[in-house]
């Protein structure tokens, strides 16, 4: 358990650098709450980001992370066939999530997108970064495609 | 001169009438019995030789000779300041009178923005002085060195509303100008002119106002001593630049050396201090990728292997991030940028330093400075990955385009209307990929929607060569007026543009913006000033979504105050300001269209309006995707920043 409560420690250290530096705002870390930690922060969003790290098994969520996307929706599908393709050596390895490290997970619930980054080599620094790189490969490559609409409705986008 | 401009504009008519559709020919056939000519006076007037004044003179003369001595390339006013235009005009200075005050402030603007010199803008009191205030606001936020000139009745009669026109100006350009001042102590005319110039021409430019009551305009001064100050301009203002600490360049140039992929991003700074050719030397001594942003393109060349301006999925892979001269600066996530990715930011002024985005070094200095330092301390460095990773992503992004103008074609067949896609890439086969040589053509880059699908295809290749029009104030009606800026820089020949003096410039607006400035045209005819404007004509607002039931507020009752009359005729307007028309109704009749007004612009001087006519729910994603674009920042889609 100690050493599940380190890793917590490490993944809010890992997080608290990017609040630090000024990346994020507003950053906010709660306590355990049924053996998770939970931090939320703004970032890239004007609805406020919740990052969820499970110690058991290292994985980090992004629950709600964007609203009416409903499963059989043309936004959810192309949501997730781009996560997918960031685990794809065609993605420069700097940007890529490695299948042999961690793995990607997408879902849906009433139209609420839920990603979810699991180590699969137990590094959850690793997974750490591979949860906030991936908001931002959603935020500023994903979403910045056609889905105009989508983000005025949803984000708030200036539309001029 | 008069004979010869009749001669070849009523040709011009009739070319213009055979061109159109039917309809249009029986119009011409009813065309009013006078033709629209050039008075004699205007050709008469342009070259009259230059009369500079000598005392005895007066205090508008006086400001006058300080304007030339610094270099004032060029003013655009409305008559109105009287003493003050006149004075400017017989300098010698290139002079412009337009229809409104407001468009001719936005063209002083422009032609700073894609000529890096100082214009200035005047308006007579009163109601000329307000119509500024948009264009004033505008040049602010893209941190313009404009000069606002404005007459202003008198001091002896302030606050007495005798006669009519008084005002306050002073109070209303506040927090839209870096400097400003209302003239009321003759004798410190000279003093003032100074205190302007050594604003406009140090540090972070933005505009300078100086308002004129009669008793400073016409006061005469028979020698230099009854001026309280009368100077030369080294004496009171120094072309010294603050230069970076040794130690910060070489910590840079570690942080460079250290990085992987870094990337410059090249603001307005670079270009307004003049400094591509050291930027360019930075950059190819340590493959540095550079990718633009600001109010003007150019700077760095789109051609570049190491551009990321059409690059824009390279952004996120950036390691390390040069920012110089970007005074307009953007937040987290408007900048397409990694949150690992660490910053350098190089700035004149060190209050700004740090704003918004986390800085891991700050230097203050002159752009142009620290490039040079840069590119004598960095150490040689090849990164052929990232170069290859910038040619992947520029490959990606002319793709995409491929794709959007595939989808534009079969939309424009559906709809039987000209889509946004087809206009843009035709525009740019016809400027870069044709017989025209790439760099020629400078470009007004303006409208809302339609500008989101041009700028993905507009290309520059020399500093200036696109005039960001809705840049950061997010204006959309002054494209026209930027027209004629622009347009006058390419006439004059200033800077960049000297090797395609007189060359036609392109410019791209909307329906709704051409409603702001496109009396303009008439001022475009008038001088002579050869335009291409390309009015996207989609019979709404862009916001026009907004008023549909679903909309905001979820109200159908409002949709009506976002449209137009459909299939208005805005061509009409060209050709009855003494320019030309066209009206393109299908994709196929567009490139044809632009071939014709750019011939008769670069043969005869004469400017033509196309109307291309599309449709509002072309901005549909769901009826005809991709729809309304976003855009990615910095680079070639940038505006906000």
């Amino acid at each position: 358990m100690r050493g599940a409560e380190r890793t917590a420690d490490d993944v809010e250290r890992s997080l608290r650098r990017y609040a630090d530096r000024g990346v994020f705002r507003s950053f906010s870390a709660g306590g355990a709450r049924g053996g998770k930690r939970k931090f939320s922060f703004d970032y890239l969003s004007p609805r406020r980001i919740e990052l969820v790290f499970d110690p058991r098994t290292g994985s980090l969520t992004l629950p709600r992370l964007l609203p009416n996307a409903p499963a059989d929706s043309p936004i959810y599908r192309d949501l997730k066939a781009f996560v997918r393709s960031r685990t794809l050596p065609e993605v420069p390895e700097h940007r890529r999530i490695h299948p042999a490290r961690a793995a990607l997970r997408c879902s849906n619930r009433k139209g609420w997108v839920t990603l979810k980054v699991v180590p699969t080599d137990g590094d959850a620094a690793y997974a750490c970064r591979a949860a906030v790189k991936l908001i931002g490969e959603v935020f500023l490559g994903f979403l910045n495609g056609p889905y105009a609409e989508y983000m005025f409705a949803n984000f708030d986008r200036a539309e001029e | 001169m008069a004979k010869t401009n009749r001669v070849s504009r009523r040709k011009i008519l009739v070319g213009a009438a055979s061109a159109a559709a039917a309809p249009a020919a029986s119009a011409a056939a009813t065309e009013s019995k006078r033709e629209i000519l050039i008075p004699q006076e205007t050709p008469a007037s342009l070259r009259e030789a230059p009369r500079p004044a000598d005392f005895p003179m007066t205090g508008a003369q006086v400001f006058a000779k300080a304007c030339k001595a610094e270099g004032l390339a060029a003013l655009f006013c409305a008559p109105g300041n009287y003493t003050v235009i006149n004075a400017i005009a017989s300098e010698g200075i290139p002079s412009y009178g337009g229809r409104t005050e407001g468009m001719m402030c936005s063209a002083a603007d422009a032609f700073s923005r894609v000529t890096a010199e100082v214009a200035a803008a005047s308006g007579t009191e009163g109601p000329g002085f307000t119509n500024m205030i948009m264009g004033v606001a505008a040049a602010n936020a893209a941190r313009t060195p404009l000069l606002l000139l404005a007459s202003n009745m008198t001091v002896g009669l302030d606050d007495t509303e005798q006669a009519i026109q008084r005002g306050y100006q002073q109070p209303t350009t506040v927090g839209l100008r870096k400097y400003g001042k209302r003239l009321i102590d003759p004798p410190r005319v000279h003093e003032y002119a100074a205190y302007a110039f050594r604003q406009l021409k140090t540090g972070v430019p933005r505009p300078a106002h100086l308002d004129f009551p009669g008793e400073v305009a016409r006061a005469v001064f028979e020698s230099p001593e009854d001026l309280a100050y009368f100077h030369d301009r080294a004496k009171y203002r120094t072309e010294s630049r603050p230069h970076p600490a040794k130690k910060d360049i070489e910590r840079a140039a570690g942080m460079i050396a250290a990085a992987e992929r870094p990337i410059i991003v090249a603001g307005a700074g670079v270009f307004y201090s003049k400094a591509w050719d050291a930027l360019r030397a930075a950059a190819e001594k340590a493959d540095i990728a550079v990718v633009e942003s600001g109010p003007s393109r150019g700077h760095f060349g789109d051609e570049h292997p190491l551009s990321a301006n059409t690059a824009p999925d390279a952004l996120l892979s950036a390691d390390l991030i040069v920012l110089i001269g970007q005074y307009v600066m953007p937040t987290i996530g408007e900048f397409a940028f990694d949150p690992d990715a660490r910053y350098i930011r190089i700035d004149p002024d060190p209050a700004d330093i740090g704003r918004n985005l986390p800085i891991d070094l700050g230097i203050v200095s002159c752009e142009k400075a620290a490039l040079e330092a840069l590119a004598d301390t960095l150490k040689k460095a090849k990164r052929p990955a990232w170069r290859d990773e910038l040619a992947v992503a520029r490959k990606a992004f002319e793709e995409q385009n491929e794709e959007y103008y595939r989808l534009g074609l079969q939309h424009s067949e559906a709809a039987q209307a000209v889509h946004p896609a087809v206009i843009a890439r035709e525009l740019g086969d016809f400027l870069y990929k044709a017989d025209l040589d790439p760099r020629q053509t400078t470009v007004v880059s303006g409208g809302y929607g339609i500008a989101r699908y041009t700028r993905r295809f507009l290309r520059a290749h020399r500093p200036g060569q696109i005039c960001n029009g809705a840049y950061q104030y997010g204006a959309i009606g002054p494209d026209v007026g930027y027209t004629v800026g622009a347009g006058a820089a390419v006439q004059q020949g200033v800077g960049s543009h000297k090797p395609y003096k007189g060359a036609p410039v392109v410019a791209v607006t909307g329906d709704a913006g051409f409603a702001y400035s496109g009396m303009e045209i008439e001022t475009l005819a008038k001088y002579r000033i050869p335009a291409v404007v390309i009015v996207y004509n989609n019979n709404a607002w862009g916001v026009w979504r907004n008023g549909r039931s679903g909309g905001r507020g979820n109200t159908a009752r409002a949709q009506h105050m976002y449209l137009f009359q459909e299939n208005l005729r805005y061509e009409k307007i060209g050709e009855a300001l003494g320019g030309r028309g066209e009206y393109v109704t299908a994709a196929a009749e567009f490139r044809p269209a632009l071939e014709r007004s750019y011939a008769a612009a670069a043969s005869q001087g004469v400017s033509s309006v196309i109307n291309c006519q599309a449709i509002k729910e072309f901005w549909s994603s769901q009826d005809y995707p991709p729809g309304l674009l976003q855009k990615v920042e910095p680079g070639c889609m940038a505006y906000y920043h």
